[in-house]
């Protein structure tokens, strides 16, 4: 045992041939950074845990395949943007009744009144300008442009990082993240606009 | 080059990383466009206030690490696994920052007179430059005396954690190692630049029911100390050997020696009760 005993690739190995505190030592080691990545992306505390709880459980699940290609980090980035996608994913097919549904009553058919529980884009923007934050406009952004904005100026993950992360070229990952500026941008003046009415 | 074509390099122009004559033909068109001059203007704002983003302060929740635990296990619930018994195993790490939290160390007494200390160090021994470990009730005393200038660092195993460092220039350090936790806490004491260290399974307050298991070698010496209420000891270059036990023996030495029988390992008791698990 020595000070390398930290280091991510042979706590994998040692994990993989079944030793469980090199496996937990790899979740204190990654937790806290796995959670400030899931936090920024959810704004959510529960929601952040979960995605980290989940994504160590994938982690687990997958570990006899990691090959060590790419650092534990980025694989592990990879993984909890894909738990987060599909919370994402999971709460937009949540609502999914038929605007054109009626509904049985005793006194005949009526129209489904479908109330969408989520806040509109309008009162998303308010709490935006509300927050007169950065983060509250990162928030607005389509999910995998908040990911790619989180991975880049608040992980500080490089494009090619970045990459591997999402599976993506680095040319498209440039050219994503430049759309996702610009979006930012005008949401931010949408902000000022707000505040000037 | 038309506006939006302009916008598709702005975060490449703001970087330098834009090619000559892209450079070059966007210089152009800002220059005679005042919109797209506003809107690179913002465009670098906008940078600007990302850059604010690694500054956030985030609070890590206390019941973060209890509910990655709590979701290991129900993974390790569900048959398909099919893994050995490890639903303690991520529970107890879930705590193990709470045990290291709460271990007490006494201020290090340094016995500077290179001369007398021999006789307080564990069974009469004098040994220099080698961690020695003496069991007083559950707790240990951890002894160490140096020939020249060395450091003891005890850490956790499993975090990686320093707990304490002790600089020593040829005096002896003697200090007790306490768990005022439930569960039996595991810690790794090493003199930096030797080879081999030791790990030191400590028992908590609570004694542990369960009389069977199966895991790494670190596992073991946990089981031990939690159901025996007796430090542990370890001196093996494999903690990682994997072994099942069940305790059937009134006494640790006889689990220990019982579950090791096949495994390479010696173990013995020390005085105090305290057991040693070795390489054969």
């Amino acid at each position: 045992m020595s000070e390398s005993y930290l280091d991510d690739q042979m706590l994998i190995s040692r994990a993989q041939a079944g030793d469980k505190s090199s496996f937990n030592a790899l979740i204190r080691k990654h937790e806290t950074r796995a959670y400030q990545y899931a936090f920024r992306l959810t704004r959510n505390p529960e929601e952040a845990a979960d995605i980290v709880a989940d994504g160590f459980v994938r982690v687990f699940n997958a570990l006899h395949n990691f090959k060590g290609q790419s650092a534990f980090t980025t694989w592990l980035y990879r993984i909890l943007t894909n738990c987060y996608l599909d919370v994402r994913k999971k709460e937009k097919n949540r609502v999914t009744t038929s605007l054109e549904a009626v509904l049985q009553t005793p006194d005949g058919e009526v129209e489904r009144q479908i109330e969408d529980p989520s806040a509109s884009p309008y009162e998303d923007v308010e709490k935006a300008a509300r927050e007169t934050s950065i983060e509250g406009a990162v928030a607005l952004l389509p999910e995998y442009q908040r990911a790619m904005i989180v991975m880049y100026h608040s992980e500080s993950m490089t494009y090619e990082e970045i990459a591997a992360a999402l599976d993506l070229p680095v040319g498209t990952v440039k050219s994503r993240l430049n759309r996702a500026r610009i979006s930012l941008r005008e949401l931010l003046v949408r902000d000022e606009e707000l505040f000037r009415i | 080059m038309n506006q939006d074509k302009a916008r598709e390099f702005f975060s490449a122009y703001h970087e330098d990383s834009l090619e000559p004559g892209l450079k070059q033909a966007l210089e152009q068109r800002l220059r005679s466009d005042a919109t797209l001059q506003a809107d690179y203007a913002a465009f670098v704002e906008t940078i600007s206030q990302l850059e604010s983003l690694k500054h956030e302060e985030i609070e890590i929740p206390s019941y973060l690490s209890d509910r990655i635990a709590t979701r290991l296990e129900q993974v390790q619930s569900k048959p398909k696994f099919g893994l050995p018994v490890w639903a303690a195993w991520f529970r107890n790490a879930a705590f193990a920052g709470l045990a290291i939290a709460a271990l007490t160390f006494a201020l290090p007494m340094f016995h500077t007179d290179k001369s007398t200390s021999q006789s307080s160090i564990a069974g009469g021994s004098s040994s220099v430059d080698q961690l020695v470990f003496k069991a007083d009730g559950s707790n240990i005393i951890l002894n160490y005396q140096s020939s020249g200038t060395k450091t003891v660092v005890v850490s956790s195993p499993l975090s990686g954690k320093e707990i304490q460092r002790f600089n020593l220039d040829g005096q002896t350090l003697r200090s007790p190692i306490e768990n005022q936790q439930d569960n039996a806490a595991l810690f790794k004491v090493e003199v930096l630049g030797d080879k081999i260290a030791s790990l030191i399974a400590v028992p908590g307050t609570a004694t542990l029911k369960a009389k069977s298991g199966d895991g790494t070698i670190q596992d073991l010496s946990l089981a031990l100390a939690g159901h025996y209420h007796v430090p542990v000891v370890i001196e093996a270059a494999d903690v990682t050997h994997h072994v099942s036990w069940n305790f059937a023996s009134p006494d640790a030495v006889s689990a220990a020696t019982q579950a090791l029988a096949n495994d390479g390992f010696s173990v013995d008791q020390r005085s105090g009760g305290l057991i040693k698990i070795l390489d054969r």
